[in-house]
Order: C-alpha cells, then sequence, then structure tokens
C-alpha cells in the first residue's frame, strides 16, 4: 500500500496530528462562536484525542509495514 | 537542521564575529528562560491554579515577562542574527571588530541594569523596583536604574545599527557597481526604521521619565509619554519580526530544497516597513482621551497598509517553500505540502511560526479597527494576539532558526533533533491552546494585567465556561514552558557534541535576482528620508496638540524643570536688558 508521504515518518505523523489537533480544537470555538452550538468540553476532548490516538496508532502500524518507510 | 557540506563553516571563516553571535544568543536565551519561567508563574497564578508569589507582585512577574522576552530576548536574538547576515551576506568583517564588541557589551550592560531594577522589586527591603510593565509609560514609575539600563541598552543598539552601516559602506567602496546582498539590506533597512521609531523612545525616557525618577522635575504629562512610547513601540513590533522575516525569506527556502521566489519583492516589503511602521502608534491609544479621532483615523489607515508587506510575505515565502516542494518531488495543488521536510525542526518550526502568524494578523486587524478595537481594549483579546505575533512568528521562528545556525556557529551538532522536533511542535500545540483561550475570554469582556480577573464580575461566556478558558490558559502555558526547557537543555547539551566539520552553508541565489529590480531600491537616503516626512505628517500635528493642551509636564506645571527656572529667568532678564540697551 503506498502512504501518504507525511505518515512516511514519525516526524510527519507528530506533525500531522498535531495539525489536525489544532484544527479540531479551533472547530470547537468556531461552532461555539460562530453558530451558538455549545459542544461539552470533556467528552468533545477526550473523544478527538482518542480518535487521533487511534489514527496515529493505526498510521503507525501500516507505516513499520510499509516497503515506504522512510529511515 | 544543518545538513553536511563540504563548506567552511561561519565560525571557521570568521571565528571572531562567530563569538560576538554566539555571545548575543547567549544572553537571549538566559533572557528567554527567565522570561518562560515568569510567564508560566503568571500563567498559572492568575488561572488559580497555581499560587506561589503573593499578588502584590504579579506586576513585578509581569514586567520581567515583559521587558526579558519581548525587549531582551528578541533583540539580542536580532543583533546576533544581523551581526551574521551582514558578515555572511557581504563576506567581510566588521570595520573594527572592538566596536562590534563594545556595543555588545553595552548592550549586556544595560540589560543587566533594567533586570535588576526589575528583579529586585521582590525584595522588599531593597528599595529598588520597577513594576511598569513592558509598556513603562507614566503614570508608573521605576527606579532610576532601569531607565538609564534601558537607555544605555537602546544606545547599544545605535552602536550595532551603525557598525553594520560602516561595514556596508566599506563594502560598497570595493563594489561599487553591485546591488546590496539581500541579507544586508534586510539589516540596513531594519536599522532606518529603528533610528527613526526610537527616536521617540529616547526623548520619553531621557527628557521625561529619567529626570521624573531622579526627582529632577515633579511631574510628566501620562498622554504626553504614552504618545512618545507608543511611537516606538509599534514599530518595535517590526524591529521584532523583520529578523524573523530575514529568516523566512532567506533561510526557509534553503531548508525546503528550493530558492527565494523573488528578491525584488523581498526588497519592496522590507522598504514598506522603514516607510509604515513608525506613522501608525497611535492605534494603540484608540481610548486615550486628548488625542483628536481625526488623528487617531490616519493612524487605523496607516495601519491598514502595514497589511501589504505581510500579505507579499505571505506570498513570497509560500511560492519559495513551493518551489522547494517541488524540487523534492512534490506535486499536485496540494500534495506539494507532503513534499516539505516535515521532519526537520528548523523547517517546521518557521513553518508553524508562520501559520499562527497568520492568525496573528487576522486578530490584529481587529485591534487595529477604530470601530472594533473597543470590543477588546485591555481585555485578554490583546495578550493573545501578541503571543501569537511576537510568541510565535518571531519566539518561534528564533528557536528554529538556531537550529539550523547553531552548528555554523559551533562545529557541533544539535544534539538531538527528535527533541527539537517534539519542542517545536510543542510549541505550536501550547500556543494553539493558550492564546485561543485568551481571544475568547477578550470577547467576553476578561480583563489583562491583573493577578484577580475574576474580581466580583461575572463573565457570561457564549459557549463552554470561563473555568474552562482559564484552564486551557494554564495548560497551554505550562505546555510553552516545557517547550522552551526542552529548547535550552537541548542547545545546552549540543554544547558537549563533538566538534567536527562539515557544516558550513551557502544560501542560493533568488529565483528572480536583485537584476529583476529596480536600483532605486537600494537608495537608503531616499527611503529614510520619505519615512521622516511620514512621521512628521503623522505625528507634529498630534504631539503639538497635547503640548498645546497639557504643556510639557502636564496642565498647571511650570513647562520646564523648577531645577532651572532660576537659569531661565536669568536669561529672560538678560535678553530684556539687551532690548532696551539696543532700543
Amino acid at each position: 500500500m503506498t502512504l501518504p508521504s507525511f505518515v512516511r515518518t514519525r516526524g510527519g505523523m507528530l506533525v500531522g496530528l498535531v495539525m489536525l489537533g489544532a484544527i479540531g480544537f479551533e472547530l470547537r470555538t468556531v461552532a461555539g462562536m460562530l453558530f451558538g452550538i455549545d459542544l461539552p468540553a470533556a467528552p468533545y476532548f477526550i473523544g478527538m484525542v482518542a480518535i487521533l490516538s487511534i489514527v496515529g496508532v493505526y498510521l503507525d502500524v501500516t507505516r513499520s509495514t510499509s516497503p515506504d518507510t522512510a529511515t | 537542521m544543518s545538513t553536511q557540506t563540504d563548506q567552511p563553516s561561519f565560525v571557521d571563516r570568521y571565528p571572531e564575529e562567530a563569538a560576538v553571535v554566539r555571545r548575543s544568543l547567549l544572553v537571549a536565551f538566559v533572557m528567554l528562560g527567565i522570561g518562560a519561567l515568569m510567564g508560566l508563574v503568571q500563567a498559572l497564578h492568575r488561572t488559580n491554579v497555581l499560587r506561589i508569589i503573593d499578588s502584590a507582585d504579579y506586576y513585578t512577574v509581569l514586567t520581567a515577562h515583559g521587558v526579558f522576552l519581548a525587549i531582551v530576548f528578541t533583540i539580542f536574538f536580532l543583533v546576533g542574527l544581523y551581526q551574521w547576515a551582514v558578515t555572511r551576506s557581504l563576506d567581510r568583517s566588521p570595520v573594527d571588530i572592538r566596536f562590534t564588541h563594545a556595543w555588545a557589551t553595552m548592550m549586556t550592560v544595560g540589560s543587566l541594569m533594567a533586570g535588576a531594577a526589575i528583579l529586585l522589586g521582590f525584595i522588599d527591603e531593597v528599595p529598588v523596583s520597577a513594576d511598569v510593565l513592558f509598556t513603562f509609560y507614566a503614570p508608573l514609575q521605576a527606579h532610576p536604574i532601569f531607565y538609564a539600563g534601558l537607555a544605555i541598552f537602546i544606545v547599544g543598539t545605535w552602536m550595532a545599527g551603525a557598525d553594520w552601516f560602516r561595514t556596508w559602506l566599506a563594502w560598497r567602496k570595493d563594489n561599487p557597481d553591485e546591488r546590496i546582498p539581500l541579507q544586508t539590506f534586510m539589516v540596513l533597512t531594519t536599522m532606518i526604521m529603528w533610528y527613526v521609531a526610537t527616536l521617540g523612545v529616547a526623548v520619553e525616557v531621557l527628557v521625561f521619565l529619567l529626570p521624573w525618577s531622579l526627582g529632577l522635575i515633579d511631574s510628566v504629562d501620562p498622554l504626553l509619554t504614552r504618545t512618545l512610547f507608543w511611537f516606538f513601540g509599534h514599530p518595535v513590533v517590526y524591529f521584532w519580526l523583520m529578523p524573523a522575516y530575514l529568516l523566512w525569506y532567506t533561510v526557509m527556502p534553503k531548508i525546503a530544497g528550493g530558492r527565494l521566489f523573488s528578491d525584488p519583492l523581498a526588497r519592496v516589503v522590507f522598504i514598506l516597513f522603514v516607510l509604515l511602521s513608525t506613522p501608525v502608534g497611535i492605534h494603540h491609544q484608540y481610548v486615550d482621551p486628548g488625542i483628536a479621532q481625526g488623528f487617531k483615523f490616519i493612524a487605523m489607515t496607516n495601519t491598514m497598509f502595514l497589511l501589504l508587506p505581510s500579505l507579499l510575505t505571505a506570498f513570497t515565502v509560500v511560492a519559495s517553500i513551493e518551489h522547494g516542494a517541488r524540487q523534492r518531488g512534490g506535486t499536485g495543488l496540494f500534495g506539494w505540502l507532503t513534499a516539505l521536510p516535515w521532519r526537520d525542526p528548523a523547517f517546521t518550526g518557521m513553518a508553524l511560526a508562520g501559520l499562527l502568524f497568520a492568525a496573528g494578523g487576522f486578530s490584529g486587524m481587529v485591534n487595529a479597527g477604530m470601530n472594533i478595537n473597543y470590543l477588546v481594549h485591555n481585555t485578554l483579546w490583546v495578550p493573545g494576539h501578541f503571543h501569537l505575533t511576537v510568541g510565535t512568528a518571531v519566539a518561534l521562528t528564533f528557536m528554529a532558526g538556531t537550529y539550523w545556525l547553531w552548528p555554523q556557529l559551533t562545529n557541533r551538532e544539535i544534539y538531538s533533533r527528535p527533541i527539537a522536533l517534539a519542542q517545536v511542535v510543542m510549541w505550536f500545540g501550547g500556543m494553539a491552546l493558550m492564546s485561543n483561550a485568551m481571544h475568547v475570554a477578550g470577547l467576553f469582556g476578561v480583563p489583562r494585567r491583573t493577578a484577580e480577573p475574576q474580581y466580583s464580575f461575572d463573565f457570561p461566556a457564549l459557549f463552554g465556561t470561563i473555568g474552562e478558558l482559564r484552564l486551557q490558559i494554564a495548560v497551554g502555558g505550562t505546555l510553552l514552558f516545557i517547550s522552551t526547557v526542552l529548547f535550552l537543555s537541548n542547545l545546552a547539551f549540543s554544547l558537549g557534541t563533538p566538534k567536527r566539520e562539515g557544516f558550513g552553508q551557502t544560501i542560493p541565489p533568488a529565483l528572480s535576482g536583485p537584476e529583476d529590480s529596480p536600483a532605486v531600491l537600494d537608495n537608503m537616503k531616499l527611503w529614510a528620508a520619505i519615512a521622516v516626512v511620514l512621521v512628521v505628517l503623522a505625528y507634529a500635528l498630534p504631539l503639538g496638540a497635547i503640548i498645546s493642551d497639557n504643556g510639557l509636564f502636564g496642565v498647571g506645571i511650570e513647562p520646564y524643570p523648577m531645577l532651572v527656572r532660576p537659569l531661565f529667568d536669568w536669561a529672560g532678564a538678560t535678553l530684556a536688558g539687551l532690548a532696551e540697551v539696543i532700543a
């Protein structure tokens, strides 16, 4: 399977996941400030961290078994 | 970070200059460590998470945080970086290295004096304090040592600028037909802007605040000193930013694997900063009584013009790194983004800094608008804004730039690349948390600059809770502090890595070089003259009106100090006598 290039290294994965985390974080602010949707903090953030962790673990496992992996 | 090359490194070619650069960076990083600690104490205190100081000492902490980071860290890094840039791009040493050591020493002495005055505020038994915040205008008064230290520090920066101009003039004598190399051009334009901008703070400190703190004059006019401070206080923002821009324009494209897209655009951007940085300071005074609305409106329009160089920079820098990504095999409309060297902390740090700078630019437009500024004035929104600009665009770029520059100054590799990468990413995450909460809290009306933001007010939150925002600030501030510790310790451990050769770096020429731009861009005298004219146009009438309304030292105060009154009386009597004799 061909990997997206940002997943080829752990450094790229770290930057990518933190960027996704920041975007997810800011989406809650947008929902609250622009649309008046009050998403409860604890379940939202716990859910977000859980999803990002699962994605991270999955990508890392995929990365370590892929021939595209960079050293 | 620096890769292995067969070029001699900067320290191999210019050992004395490299020592000056290292020394400047060392002072900058010591101040970064102390300032960051103060930031952590402050963040945990005002959010009520951990209180280890008395609230009465909050302003000492706040002053140390602001002065150490926003003045000393940034400017020491600037002089170190600029010394490297001038030496490297002109490929020559300063005219007299003793003069170079002299300004570095003066700046250090000034910083120590101002820093000591601030930190002694923690010791009640010592009658010295300077709890005047980073903005240090009246009516808050500091010990004379603080103002004297500031004055010496600023004179040191003037000397540094003179040193770089001398080096350039010597180079020009040998190369009369050459265009100014881009990095030197950036240094010279920055210093022209700085000379114009610091006139305000020099008058404020030397004519008003220092004599006032020494007891030579009884009173100062707060509005006048505020106006003189902001004459300097806004352009100092660009004094922080322009070295970050230097790194974005000249170093970042190289790390990305490409070349600067346009040298002429870079020159235009720096000239626009020379022209527009100073005649905008009154936009910090929208709620000050005593300044007519018309002057504030002019400052607002000038400020909006400043968006132009920022947008030009966004275009040029992104185009340059896209070029680099495509050289590295990147394809597609956005697919090239994944071909960038995200594992390299120098690149990632600068890229993330630029990303948050864009967010800071948007909140800055709110600050600059006369109508909506009232919504956020003196709220936590404002520190939220400048933590994105100076706290990230500048500070994170400086840290990332250090990862690239340090091996060239020491012939030693950075101790750990993974730690460096984690550090810059942690800064990004911490700042995203903290500045988001600050902006949102500001919109809810939470004030800045207080140890007790809760008082007895009830801040209605549009979504979530105020407690949640406070926790967010505390967590973000803690992450930023950990990131700073990681940066400093990584650098400290780098001092122990073995010395080796091969750290020399070259900067490739721009895709569109200086030959594509008109020679008038290099006419420093012309741009300096236009900058002065613009400042006179923006400030002559407001300052004249303030002095006309309030006098030099406040309403009802003698227009000159009591100490010199006999001298003035004597001069008046002598002139009257002369007039009689002539008549």
